[in-house]
């Protein structure tokens, strides 16, 4: 469940609207910023860190869900310095048993003071209750939860919540209420109506050797409201209390107490000089401003004083928003420090530029361009060429279609417009029988995509540099097939030219009045070499008729098919460097969209996703 | 025997490496070192004289009275007690005044200097031992009050734990509230591992519930094997003067008189606790050997594929050139305007044609083709080596990067440098010291190819036509085409033979041919009708094999960076090997 879940029900919107809290708005937008952190970095953080903040994320979002109107404390501590005596001297009576023998207590139980708060133990998963409070006079049956609503997350390395706590969430005490007025000792408690709205947990130990035990807490210190660490002046400087726990909570400063139990152990002197190294420890492990408070659980001893702290925090029911704030802080930090400071730009243009130059190398559209100009020449002697030689053109193949390119859609009988032009044959593309890419330009390719990814990564955190690397290779593979595929369904310049029908009539024109002269010639000569009288054959000024036919027409075919080869090969060269052109804008347009455009996206989204982590970090 | 045998050991334990974060290398770091140190400390000096006082070491958690229970014993200040935590941070070793000189040259400890004097006087120093003499302590053993383990004074933990591991005999000491604690578990059981000599004092225990919590602890002792561990309580006194009183501290009194008294008793515990520490180390050494396994097989295969790496690039390179895409384009193009030109001819034919293309040349400015198609071939091999190059340096790097295993290369200072606060429960283990030096972060310059690189191509490329007109030389000397080939001059020459080695076996397939036209085959034909077909063919063979030499051996001063990089570890590869049969020797010579 995502907290933008809760907020869609209306009982979490007063929970966290609601109250007068300042900062509560500011919680639920620092909130959905970490939902919105979350799903933008999904598979752009390292998985456990990722892990984390998604359990917190849920966790505050349910811990939400069940309202601030209870503010759960959790005594914590080592096995020995009085969690249980604490527990019971708080609530007035002897709810948990307390022993010599070590450890003692091995499941969390509650006390809670006044009305409801089911839902919340039930997501707490805690099976054992004790209802308390000046108000409660009818037995609530607490015990007996209807549906587990959600339980805990767990971010420690097991992950799932303890199945045994889940056993015990249906084996718990019969419900007991206790009026309460004073305790053993004789000392006389505040009113505990002060304390309505506290839920009240008795931690197992987290140094002793039964390991469960220490699964219990680490389960339980991620969703309690506010952490009372309860020491003894024998194990106030355990490695275990300060470098597992009190370290790691530094920043949960304002919702942390520190309890130095046993001070019945010492005497005036001793006791000041403990608290104040408590202090200082303390503020080595990074805590400011945590107050100490020096008690007894035997004597009775600063336990008011430990009681007014504790009701203070529960009337001002802000302890949810504040630790659920100090776990945003830690989350944000902590995606700060996978994120790094690092604002990537986008791609390059040298590296955009050697990329392209790489693609064009790799597509062989040099071939084509050149077999564009071929093609022209080819097909221009075809329809504008001498007819008398013509038809030797066509023993030799059309250089496009043999590089596949360009399927030729006419006739081709040759006759009058029989033209040849490539069509846009988008429904069948097939692939172009371009020579395929030297090892040399495929090697050149693979090296400017690695240039492409240090240079657009340069400075990012390995893991990002790794994503940039993924798309770029996974583009760069079937990069070749993709400048196929587009070349192929390029119109390239290899429409006739107009000039090669009307050359193409006055080629006719030629060979006919050679072939006319040519045979008129003839019947002359047949006509003479028979004796048969010739006709009068028609002059044009000196010249006979016939002769002048064949020697025009011949003539003039000729020169015409050496200016049509002429201005065939220019046109050509015209033509490929064209195509060139063309092709190569081709290849670009393919390069952006299938290298460089994934790039930039994924770079706008870590750009992106690092502005948020700063701002969730405030 | 036992001695030269553990010896043996030492040194084979000190000569290993674990730099790879291969699974258990972080805890087998701080086990060497452990073990260097129980070497120096316990063993060796215990081998080397036996009959040397015994080392009784008081150690426990911090607040369990351990000083207090030693000037009770000794009835003399000798060490601070106090309410603040941890407070006994410099050892104190209190012997008596006979065996002085064994405590105070270093023959056990070597590596804790030696202080005497009141603690007044030094104030807290680390990695020192403080020397008290007494005469309350039998001359056969001394006493040495250890620092916690378990504060938040690492140095402290680091010392009592090299403390316990260098005693003889352990008094340990434990509180009613702690008892269970897992860290002294954790230490009862190596003695347990160890078999050490130990009495256990439980001491701040509430009257009224001793015999319930001795029950309870000696059970615990007897689920974890130690049931033969003596439990002496001591109960909790309301306000603690400066001693304890008598009645509570004379069975401890009592049990150590007798082992300074009992020569016997007392070897019998000296001889037990070495055995039982050797043998407990023969059992960590093989634990050890398997790591060290680990890492000499991970360098070996990384080893092995930064070697295929660059000998698929030596192929790809031999293929390029095989299937002549080296012909390609820009190539093609020059040797077409070489041969077409007819320079070539010209050049072959006459001196006058190369004064003519001499003079074109200069009143052009343009070079001459031979030049151009020259400078083409050179730069169409260079960079075909190159990229080549670069591809091999690229992979071969992102292996070593996707590898966790490897991750301490390109992250030497570790995972725990981060000065971000990491949210899981922290774990260091107490009192590693690290004997890696920090390295150097391997730099992403390995992914690229050296940046000698170029020049080397370039020298290699031309190096190659030196060796091609040699060949010219020799081969075709009887020919009388020779003389006027090398009247080409070099450029002509290598151009000609580097077209010859490109086109005579690949040759070119495809499209190729049709667009190159005949002008290759014509360019063929006439190398052939200068040299000869059977010398032709000999001749293209012999080049190519040389170039493919020159290509592996410039790839192997590339390759030659990542093999550096995996030498700088310092990984043994029979370290494992050799530390087994030493291990194997020391067992022998224990039994």
């Amino acid at each position: 469940m995502s907290f933008r879940d809760v907020l869609r029900t209306d009982s979490s919107k007063s929970a966290v609207r609601g109250d007068g809290f300042e900062s509560a708005d500011q919680l639920r937008s620092r909130l959905l910023l970490l939902d919105e952190v979350l799903e933008t970095g999904a598979g752009r953080f390292p998985a456990d860190v990722a892990d984390r903040a998604q359990v917190l994320s849920s966790n505050a979002a349910a811990r939400l869900g069940h309202g601030t109107s209870f503010t759960v404390v959790a005594l914590a501590g080592a096995t020995g310095s009085g969690k249980s005596s604490m527990f019971n001297a708080l609530a007035g009576a002897d709810l948990a048993p307390s022993s010599a023998i070590r450890p003692t207590t091995s499941v969390a139980r509650a006390a809670v003071f006044g009305e409801g708060g089911q839902s919340l133990l039930d997501w707490l998963a805690i099976g054992q209750r004790h209802r308390l409070g000046s108000g409660a006079s009818t037995a609530d049956d607490l015990g007996e939860s209807s549906s587990s609503a959600g339980s805990v997350g767990s971010v420690g390395s097991d992950g799932s919540p303890d199945a045994d706590l889940q056993a015990n969430k249906v084996v718990t005490e019969p419900d007991k209420t206790f009026g309460v007025s004073g305790n053993a000792a004789g000392n006389t408690y505040l009113d505990t109506g002060e304390l309505d709205g506290l839920i009240l947990l008795d931690l197992p130990d987290h140094d002793s050797t039964a390991s469960a035990h220490k699964r219990e807490v680490e389960r339980l210190v991620q969703v309690v409201d506010v952490f009372c660490w309860v020491v003894d002046p024998q194990k106030y400087a355990d490695a275990a209390l300060h470098e597992e726990y009190l370290q790691r909570f530094a920043g949960h400063g304002a919702v942390t107490v520190v309890a130095l139990n046993q001070i019945d152990r010492l005497n005036s002197e001793e006791r000041r000089s403990c608290v104040a190294d408590l202090q200082k420890l303390l503020l080595d492990d990074g805590f400011v401003g945590v107050r100490v408070v020096p008690t007894s659980a035997k004597t009775g001893e600063g336990v008011n004083d430990l009681r007014r702290e504790l009701s203070a925090r529960v009337a001002e029911r802000r302890a949810v928003v504040k630790r659920i704030d100090a776990d945003v802080d830690w989350v944000a930090s902590e995606l700060f420090g996978a994120t790094g400071d690092a604002t990537p730009g986008q791609v390059a243009k040298g590296a955009r530029s050697t990329m392209i130059d790489a693609a064009v190398d790799v597509s062989g559209i040099d071939a084509a361009a050149d077999a564009v100009g071929a093609a022209y020449r080819y097909r221009a002697s075809l329809q504008a060429g001498w007819p008398p030689v013509r038809w030797m053109k066509r023993l030799k193949p059309d250089p496009l279609r043999r590089l596949g390119l360009g399927s030729s859609s006419s006739s081709s009988d040759g006759a009058g417009s029989g033209s040849v032009v490539a069509t846009i044959d988008s429904i069948s593309v097939r692939r172009s029988s371009l020579p395929a890419a030297s090892s040399l330009a495929n090697a050149a390719l693979a090296s400017a995509g690695r240039d492409l990814v240090a240079s657009s990564a340069e400075g990012l955190p390995e893991l990002w540099v790794q994503r940039i690397d993924g798309t770029v290779q996974s583009s760069l593979s079937d990069l070749p097939s993709e400048i196929d595929r587009a070349i192929g369904t390029t119109t390239l310049p290899v429409s006739p030219a107009r000039w090669w029908t009307v050359v193409g009539v006055l080629q006719s024109l030629f060979t006919v009045a050679l072939v006319a002269g040519l045979v008129w010639l003839g019947v002359l000569f047949a006509l003479g070499w028979f004796r048969v009288p010739e006709p009068p054959t028609p002059k044009l000024g000196a010249f006979p008729l016939p002769t002048l036919l064949a020697l025009v027409g011949g003539l003039a075919g000729f020169l015409l098919s050496v200016m049509v080869r002429r201005a065939a090969s220019v046109g050509g060269r015209r033509r490929t460097f064209a195509a060139r052109s063309q092709l190569g804008a081709v290849v670009g347009r393919v390069v952006d969209g299938h290298v460089i455009s994934p790039v930039n996206t994924e770079l706008s989204a870590l750009t992106a996703l690092s502005g948020l982590v700063r701002k969730l970090q405030r | 025997m036992i001695q030269e045998a553990a010896l043996a050991v030492r040194d084979r334990v000190v000569a290993l490496r674990f730099p790879l974060a291969t699974a258990g290398a972080t805890e087998a770091r701080a086990d060497t070192e452990a073990m260097i140190r129980q070497f120096e400390d316990h063993m060796l000096p215990r081998l080397a004289n036996l009959d040397a006082p015994a080392l009784v070491v008081v150690g426990g958690s911090t607040g369990s009275g351990k000083s207090l229970l030693v000037n009770s014993v000794l009835r003399a200040d000798v060490s601070r007690s106090g309410v603040l935590r941890p407070t006994t941070r410099c050892p104190v070793l209190v012997h008596h005044p006979d065996s002085a000189a064994w405590f105070s040259t270093g023959g056990i400890l070597p590596g804790l200097a030696r202080v005497t004097g009141s603690e007044a006087e030094h104030g807290e120093m680390g990695r020192e031992i403080r020397l008290v003499s007494s005469t309350s302590l039998p001359a056969g053993i001394a006493l040495l009050d250890a620092p916690d383990f378990d504060s938040i004074d690492a140095e402290n933990r680091a010392m009592a734990t090299q403390l316990l591991a260098a005693a003889d005999v352990w008094v340990f000491v434990t509180t009613a509230a702690r008892y269970s604690d897992a860290v002294p578990w954790s230490f009862l059981k190596q003695a347990r591992d160890r078999d050490t000599p130990m009495v256990l004092v439980l001491n701040r225990v509430p009257p009224e519930a001793r015999s319930q919590v001795s029950a309870h602890l000696a059970s615990l002792l007897k689920e974890n094997g130690l049931g033969e561990v003596a439990i002496l309580p001591v109960d909790e006194q309301d306000f603690e003067g400066s001693r304890l009183p008598e009645a509570m501290v004379a069975p401890l009194r009592e049990w150590l008189e007798h082992l300074g008294s009992d020569h016997d008793a007392r070897m019998a515990a000296v001889r037990r606790s070495l055995r039982g520490s050797l043998t407990e180390l023969l059992v960590r050494g093989e634990s050890l050997a398997k790591i060290a396994d680990d890492q000499a097989a991970l360098v070996y295969s990384f080893s092995t594929s930064v070697d295929e790496n660059y000998a698929n690039a030596a192929d790809a390179v031999r293929a390029a050139i095989a299937e002549g895409s080296v012909l390609r384009g820009e190539v093609l193009a020059r040797w077409e305007e070489f041969v077409g030109t007819g320079e070539l001819l010209r050049q072959l034919r006459t001196g006058i044609g190369r004064f003519r293309d001499v003079i074109a040349g200069a009143l052009t400015g343009r070079p001459k083709t031979g030049e151009k198609l020259n400078g083409t071939v050179e730069g169409v091999v260079e960079s075909l080596i190159r990229a080549h190059s670069d591809e091999a340096a690229a992979k071969s790097y992102a292996q070593w990067m996707a590898n966790p295993m490897m991750a301490p290369l390109f992250n030497p200072s570790g995972p725990n440098s981060a000065a971000l606060r990491v949210p899981t429960a922290g774990s260091s283990p107490a009192g590693t010291l690290d004997r890696e030096p920090l390295r150097e972060r391997v730099s992403a310059e390995l992914g690229r190819s050296s940046a000698a690189l170029p020049l080397a191509t370039e020298k290699l490329v031309r190096e190659w036509q030196g060796s091609l007109l040699e060949v010219v030389r020799t081969r075709g000397a009887e020919r009388r085409m020779t003389a006027r080939v090398l009247s080409l001059g070099v450029n002509g020459v290598s151009a000609v033979l580097m077209m010859l080695v490109f086109s005579h076996t690949g040759g070119l397939s495809g499209g190729e041919v049709a667009v190159a036209g005949g002008a290759s085959a014509a360019g063929h034909a006439m190398l052939e009708a200068l040299l000869g077909d059977e010398n032709l063919r000999k001749m293209a063979g012999a080049a190519r094999e040389d170039l493919e030499q020159r290509v592996t051996a410039l790839y192997a001063t590339e390759k030659a960076r990542f093999h550096q990089e995996l030498r700088a570890l310092g990984i043994d590869v029979d370290a494992g090997k050799l530390l087994r049969e030493d291990l194997s020797a020391l067992r022998k010579a224990l039994k």
